[in-house]
């Protein structure tokens, strides 16, 4: 039985904790855009909507991203991580990622262009980028010279 | 010779970030099990590319650190363990999908699980 003997400690650098104690007392400047703790992002470009999520090892496969009117629906799924044979009998020592699947539902501020959003999916970071419909954005009105 | 992801010595990222506090960068999550032969730890990195990436070993201490421009990390990713020294360090082998980071530690051959043979005596 493996209990009581430690595979490993994890080391803590002291300033590292000092580093969050400060940022508790409002030392940090928090420069980022809005976020929740599980890593997803929302920003208006001016031109489109850039929803960002933070999704490693995901099965693209089955990565659902949905656009109806102005909801913009969100469903992702861990994919099977090959070859580490995690199998009924191995010995958890940690688990802190999230296995559940990921559902994430908004409703985006105005109409977007449906046929051109785009989404990329790199290092386990997606980004979907949603053009504003056209007849939102501000269009420069020529004054005919009498 | 642990195998890691290629990383670029001098690639500025990876540089300028470990030349900077490792105090304020994120701590991925990881998951770790242990099977009959070795030590399994996968980590999110979510932003990570192979380049950006390094894991050492030194000294009984494993050491995982990631340059990420990703929002809300602060520059990338530290995190350190401790290994005990059941596990063979130097003949581990990673690899990097989609932001998450598989490594995989063979266990010391001292520290497999071995049946002893029962000698019968008469």
């Amino acid at each position: 039985m493996m209990s009581g003997l430690h595979m490993f400690n994890e080391m803590e650098l002291l300033s590292r904790e000092m580093d969050q104690l400060l940022g508790g007392l409002g030392f940090r400047v928090v420069a980022e855009p809005r976020s929740d703790a599980t890593g997803f992002w929302v920003r208006d470009t001016g031109t489109a909507y850039r929803v960002e999520a933070s999704l490693p090892g995901i099965d693209v496969e089955k990565l659902d991203i949905d656009i109806l009117g102005r909801r913009l629906s969100l469903t992702a799924e861990t994919a099977e991580t090959a070859g580490t044979d995690a199998g009924d009998d191995v010995v958890w020592h940690r688990r802190e990622r999230r296995s559940a699947a990921f559902r994430k539902s908004l409703m985006l501020p105005e109409e977007v262009e449906a046929d051109q959003v785009e989404a990329e999916y790199k290092n386990g970071h997606l980004t979907v980028t949603l053009p504003k419909a056209a007849a939102l954005l501000p269009k420069k009105i020529s004054v005919k010279a009498a | 010779m642990l195998e890691k992801p290629k990383t670029s010595n001098g690639n500025g990222a990876l540089t300028a970030m470990k030349n900077s506090d490792p105090a304020g960068l994120k701590t991925p999550a990881v998951d770790i099990y242990e099977t009959a032969d070795a030590l399994v730890m996968l980590a999110d990195l979510p932003g990570v590319a192979e380049q950006d990436l390094q894991v050492e070993i030194a000294g009984g201490v494993l050491t995982l650190q990631a340059a990420a421009d990703q929002p809300g990390t602060n520059g990338g990713y530290y995190r350190r363990f401790r290994l005990s020294e059941r596990i063979a360090g130097e003949a581990g082998d990673a690899t990097l999908k989609d932001g998450v980071l598989t490594l995989r530690l063979p266990k010391a051959e001292s520290a497999k699980p071995k049946r002893i043979a029962v000698k019968t005596l008469h």
